[in-house]
């Protein structure tokens, strides 16, 4: 796969390729830094423009240390086994570092409207920058900065629009899915983690701030680079989480099927089975239980548990499907459902889409309910997740054994 | 919570293997009036017979769902041991006239059954399919959030 040109340049041409991997970013930094305040120096520029030089080189060099980060996790992204799920991946890394290079063509825009802007509106802005005194080495060197500053932007706008049509065609792959046979992508966590990445090039950006503060448009070009950004990420992300992990037929059975069973064991290795309602999210499944449960203190004593799903036909009893799932379980409690709230919102809208009867049902008769019922999450309810590790299935009593990783 | 183990279809077992690792499966059952004992029909080969043989202690579910009302959702929980009893093959050689009951009962209940087994004979003798008896230590009976538990002392 190719590399990004700011990539090669620090890997390849000394003196940066003397340094170990990942200290050639900081060596960026110092050299540029040392050159920039040398310059201010010899030209005698006010501290003013010394200060913002460093700030944006600083800016800089966070951006190429990003830049870097994204750059090799998504050459290092394994293929998934599904091949539409594997064309997608390998499209999005073809794109990210097509040799036609498009992230130049961004930054060569980007630039050269900052340039027009420049001279048409804000020879103020400039002479504030250098303190007045507009040589043309200076004015070069900004140019300069200014072209680093738009590559990267150019950059971090690619990586986040091609990071959101990745998401955007994994999730309608999803739906096309064999109806048995899928191997769940174990890389979805990484490309959540990518859409993080990219969220906080855009955020960077605001770290500009003060170079332009005197000049309104700057501040709001700044802002709305920052806001485009954040929508592609936030929605990769997003759609990234609702990528279902099961074959199609497993996932109709999850949605139609009401109940689940949760098979939970204790110390003496004394089984017990009770119904539950449930929802899942990716290949995780949620569930809600009593606090006062013997599930519960199962679970505390041994969170390996078997979770199964069927369908009844009261016509034919041999057409039963089934799905087993067993892994281990996590219970969540107060401190970590704040730092997973999103999550958690997501699967109570779930819980309320799946069953609205129910949902109904416990509040208006809340008061009726004893205590162990009441639906108050943490005083009388906890929820609780089953990563699935394996999965058996069944169709029309004969079991079918999926591979999940 | 006798009519629910008569008149319901399904049961779900409930085994643990030697890691403490739980397993469930659906499973067809009778229930004994007389003896309070629920039998149900697996292969040897299967996975829960082996964790039976390791581990006896097994949990069945009967349960019946009310999709709109959660309050109106009844089940049975027993929880006891696992007797495993002779392979179907073996029965009527055997002449154990009380487990044989049971198959026939087995063959009432799902008539499917039979015809199942008349068309894939070889396939019962391959896999030894045989009958398991659920010996009730604890039966736990629920409707709605209300619950009552019965022992059995043996």
């Amino acid at each position: 796969m190719q590399k990004w040109v700011n990539e090669i340049i620090l890997e390849k041409v000394p003196p940066f390729s003397w340094v170990p991997r990942g200290y050639n970013v900081a060596l960026q930094l110092f050299i540029m830094e040392i050159v920039g305040a040398s310059i201010g120096i010899l030209f005698s520029l006010p501290v003013r423009s010394i200060l913002y030089g460093s700030l944006v080189i600083f800016v800089v060099s966070l951006w190429s240390f990003l830049a870097f980060n994204i750059g090799s996790t998504v050459r290092r992204l394994k293929p998934p086994s599904a091949p539409l799920e594997r064309n997608v991946i390998d499209e999005y890394q073809k794109s990210l570092f097509h040799p036609r290079r498009y992230e130049f063509g961004i930054a060569a825009l980007i630039l050269l409207f900052i340039l027009s802007y420049l001279v048409l509106f804000g020879r103020d802005l400039v002479s504030h920058w250098l303190g007045g005194n507009l040589s043309p080495i200076l004015l070069l060197l900004v140019t300069l900065l200014l072209w680093d500053i738009s590559y990267r932007l150019g950059l971090g706008l690619w990586s986040a629009i091609i990071a959101f049509k990745r998401s955007v065609n994994l999730t309608r792959v999803s739906k096309k899915r064999s109806k048995m046979r899928y191997t769940a992508y174990p890389e979805l966590k990484t490309l959540k983690r990518l859409d993080l990445i990219n969220l906080s090039f855009g955020l960077v950006a605001l770290l500009l701030y003060p170079v332009g503060s005197t000049d309104i448009t700057f501040f709001t070009g700044l802002l709305g680079y920052a806001i485009v950004i954040l929508f592609f990420s936030v929605l990769s992300f997003i759609k990234i989480g609702n990528i279902p992990g099961f074959p199609t037929e497993i996932i109709w059975l999850l949605n139609e099927s009401k109940f689940g069973y949760v098979g939970t064991s204790d110390k003496e290795m004394r089984p017990h089975l009770t119904p539950v309602i449930f929802v899942f999210v990716g290949h995780t499944i949620y569930f809600v239980i009593s606090k006062i449960s013997k599930k519960l203190r199962n679970i505390r004593e041994n969170d390996k548990i078997a979770f199964l799903v069927d369908m009844r036909d009261p016509n034919n009893l041999y057409n039963n499907r089934a799905v087993l799932f067993t892994g281990k379980v996590k219970v969540y409690n107060p401190p970590n459902a704040i730092f997973n709230i999103y999550q958690l919102l997501k699967v109570r809208n779930k819980f309320y889409k799946k069953y609205p009867k129910y949902m109904r049902k416990y509040k208006t008769e809340e008061e009726k309910l004893p205590h162990a019922w009441r639906t108050t999450l943490f005083v009388s309810r906890m929820l609780v997740k089953l990563e699935v590790e394996k999965m058996v299935y069944w169709r029309e009593a004969h079991p079918i054994r999926l591979p999940l990783m | 919570m006798i009519d629910i183990l008569k008149e319901s279809h399904f049961a779900y077992l409930c085994t643990i293997d030697e890691n403490n690792q739980p397993h469930i499966t659906p499973m067809f059952f009778i229930f004994d009036e007389k003896t309070k004992d629920i039998f149900v029909v697996t292969s040897l080969k299967s996975k829960k017979m082996k964790n039976m043989q390791v581990n006896p202690q097994v949990s069945l579910t009967v349960d019946v769902r009310d999709p709109d009302n959660p309050f109106n959702n009844r089940g049975v929980m027993v929880q006891g041991k696992a007797v495993i009893e002779k392979t179907l093959d073996s029965l009527s050689a055997a002449k154990d006239t009380k487990l044989i009951g049971v198959y026939k009962a087995f063959n009432k209940k799902y008539p499917i059954l039979s015809e199942a087994k008349t068309s894939a004979q070889i396939e019962y003798q391959e896999f030894s399919e045989t009958l398991v008896r659920v010996r009730a230590d604890k039966m736990v009976y629920w409707r709605g959030p209300y619950f009552i538990t019965v022992s059995f002392n043996r």
